[in-house]
């Protein structure tokens, strides 16, 4: 995210402040909708500083969120998602990237946790991190899983059903646990905990440079 | 109440002639729209075509505090955007001239079939 946009998000979380509990949540849902369109963070910042002012000016002259944005909350963000320019293929991969590497060092950062917890237990030498074939498809199906869980979420803002999003994280699951039980634990390499941290260093130094770019 | 379909292909130059009398914010455009008969229109409904004229050019934007307090999204026309509206007022005026005979020579037609059944 650049220095713009980070700039007007801060913005924008003050703005909000100003609605009341009901229209807050009406744009909530309008906000993390536009969150899954394909625009840039800018753009997104921007429409939402917009949409935000229009509210607050309509609870100046008495009137509610469905009054200046009509009931079809849903038909108007795409509305308004229509007429604002594309991110490139590039572009588009780049925040895909960006989004994902966040998750993948907090998860390697769990993990190496658990597996110096697991080493002393076992009393082998706690700063060597042994990786298994289950370690690394354990951790893809819950990164996989995450991401789905939230496009699931921005996707249907409006109508989600929690059952389906329940039954969702259920299959994932349940295919990550027979993957994990059906397929051999081989230990295919054990790197040093030093070599960890600075795996997640990297991740989080890459994460900041692609979203300073973005 | 005119229908949407007719209002739609209308609605962006309309909106074009109202910014270049005067910079103005959505909600003056969408109350003056109600004042020129269109009906009540929201806000939420002229903010993408504003977008759309924000993309391709015809309008720029400000946003700045307005003499009451809130801060506004005020909008005033371009070159480009002038052009667009001059070009379409001659569009409209061409369609307006061309519904206008059909509906009048319809009429004229019809008074001639009487006129020979008598």
């Amino acid at each position: 995210m650049s220095r713009e946009a980070r700039m007007l998000r801060d913005e924008n979380n003050k703005l909000e402040k100003q609605l009341d509990d009901k229209t807050n949540e009406i744009l909530t849902d309008i906000v993390v909708y536009i969150r899954s369109a394909n625009i840039s963070d800018i753009d997104q910042e921007t429409v939402r500083r917009d949409i935000t002012q229009m509210l607050i000016d309509a609870r100046g002259r008495g009137e509610t969120a469905a009054d200046v944005i009509g009931g079809d909350y849903k038909a108007f963000c795409d509305a308004i998602i229509a007429e604002i320019p594309k991110l490139s293929a590039k572009q588009r991969i780049m925040t895909a990237i960006r989004d994902t590497l966040p998750a993948l060092g907090l998860l390697i950062g769990i993990w190496v946790v658990f597996s110096v917890i697991e080493q002393i237990i076992n009393g082998a030498t706690w700063y060597v991190t042994p990786v298994s074939v289950t370690d690394i498809l354990g951790g893809a199906a819950m990164l996989i899983l995450a991401t789905l869980i939230v496009v699931y979420i921005t996707k249907n803002s409006f109508n989600a059903k929690p059952a389906a999003l329940v039954c969702l994280i259920l299959l994932i699951t349940a295919v990550a646990l027979c993957a994990a039980l059906l397929l051999p634990s081989r230990i295919i390499f054990s790197p040093n905990i030093a070599a960890d941290a600075a795996l997640v260093i990297v991740i989080f130094a890459a994460h900041k440079i692609i979203d300073n770019k973005l | 109440m005119i229908p949407s379909q007719m209002l739609k292909g209308t609605l962006s130059g309309c909106i074009l002639a109202i910014i270049s009398r005067k910079e103005t914010y959505g909600y003056e455009i969408a109350e003056k729209l109600s004042g020129y008969g269109f009906g009540k229109i929201a806000e939420g409904t002229i903010y993408p075509l504003l977008l759309r004229l924000e993309k391709n050019g015809f309008v720029e934007t400000e946003y700045r505090a307005s003499e009451l307090g809130p801060k506004r999204k005020y909008y005033s026309l371009t070159q480009l955007g002038s052009e667009e509206l001059e070009a379409f007022k001659n569009s409209y005026n061409e369609l307006s001239n061309a519904v206008n005979s059909t509906l009048k020579g319809g009429e004229t037609d019809e008074q001639g079939s009487k006129d020979a059944e008598r």
